[in-house]
């Protein structure tokens, strides 16, 4: 899944490690989040989106092929 | 975000912990002393030097135990103690892709394997060297699956 959350933390000038150390998880996470190779849970996109102020679909980005796996 | 609440927490659990690792390292001990002083259990149908080997594996065994007890007291004594470890632990204990890692590679299944066998290997060879060098080579091939498995998930996730 396709995310926004590098250009986000690049705007609010933070590293992985201050946004992970903000959310509670590992800088791994939010690596592999990043990279799309992990897709957060509800709890922890719901965590993302409100620590920038924005709604979860203005940091996820869904497609359409993702909704029918 | 403050973890405040959940610092104090983990505090309370790494409290919890240390209690039960101290209880482990007495019995450990009391096992330890009763295998030096009385030889809890001769060993049968195997020579002396197999015997030898396998008083060898055993006390390696209990030693090794001690030492990962003992450094898990301290670890979660520290953490009890400092906020900063107390938060990673916390961190890394519920960190949701770590669990999913746990999870995809079957650690809980494998690590009850791997001390069930150890005990086994341990009992067996009071009665037979085939049958404990057979468990050990298990548990060696069980620990290695392991590591792979994790190793593969971590890098896939």
């Amino acid at each position: 899944m396709k995310t926004r959350i590098a250009d986000l933390r690049k705007l609010k000038k933070l590293s992985q490690d201050e946004l992970a150390s903000e959310l509670g998880v590992t800088r791994q996470t939010i690596t592999s989040i990043e990279c799309g190779k992990y897709v957060a849970s509800l709890q922890l996109a719901y965590k993302i989106a409100r620590y920038f102020d924005l709604a979860i679909e203005d940091v996820f980005v869904f497609s359409q092929e993702e909704c029918g796996k | 975000m403050s973890f405040e609440k959940e610092i104090a927490e983990m505090k309370v659990k790494c409290k919890k912990r240390v209690a039960k690792l101290i209880g482990l390292i007495f019995i450990v001990n009391v096992l330890m002393a009763a295998q030096l002083i009385n030889k809890l259990m001769p060993f049968a149908n195997v020579t002396e030097h197999y015997a030898s080997m396998l008083e060898g594996f055993q006390y390696g065994l209990i030693f090794g135990l001690l030492i990962a007890l003992i450094g898990y007291m301290v670890y979660y004594t520290l953490a009890a103690r400092r906020d900063d470890m107390a938060k990673q632990l916390y961190v890394k204990e519920t960190d949701e892709r770590n669990i999913m890692i746990k999870e995809k590679a079957g650690i809980k299944f494998f690590l009850l394997n791997i001390i069930c066998m150890t005990i086994a290997a341990v009992i067996s060879g009071y009665f037979s060297h085939i049958a404990f060098f057979t468990l050990v080579g298990t548990v060696y091939f069980e620990m290695l699956l392991m590591i792979s498995l994790k190793f593969y998930w971590t890098k896939k996730l």
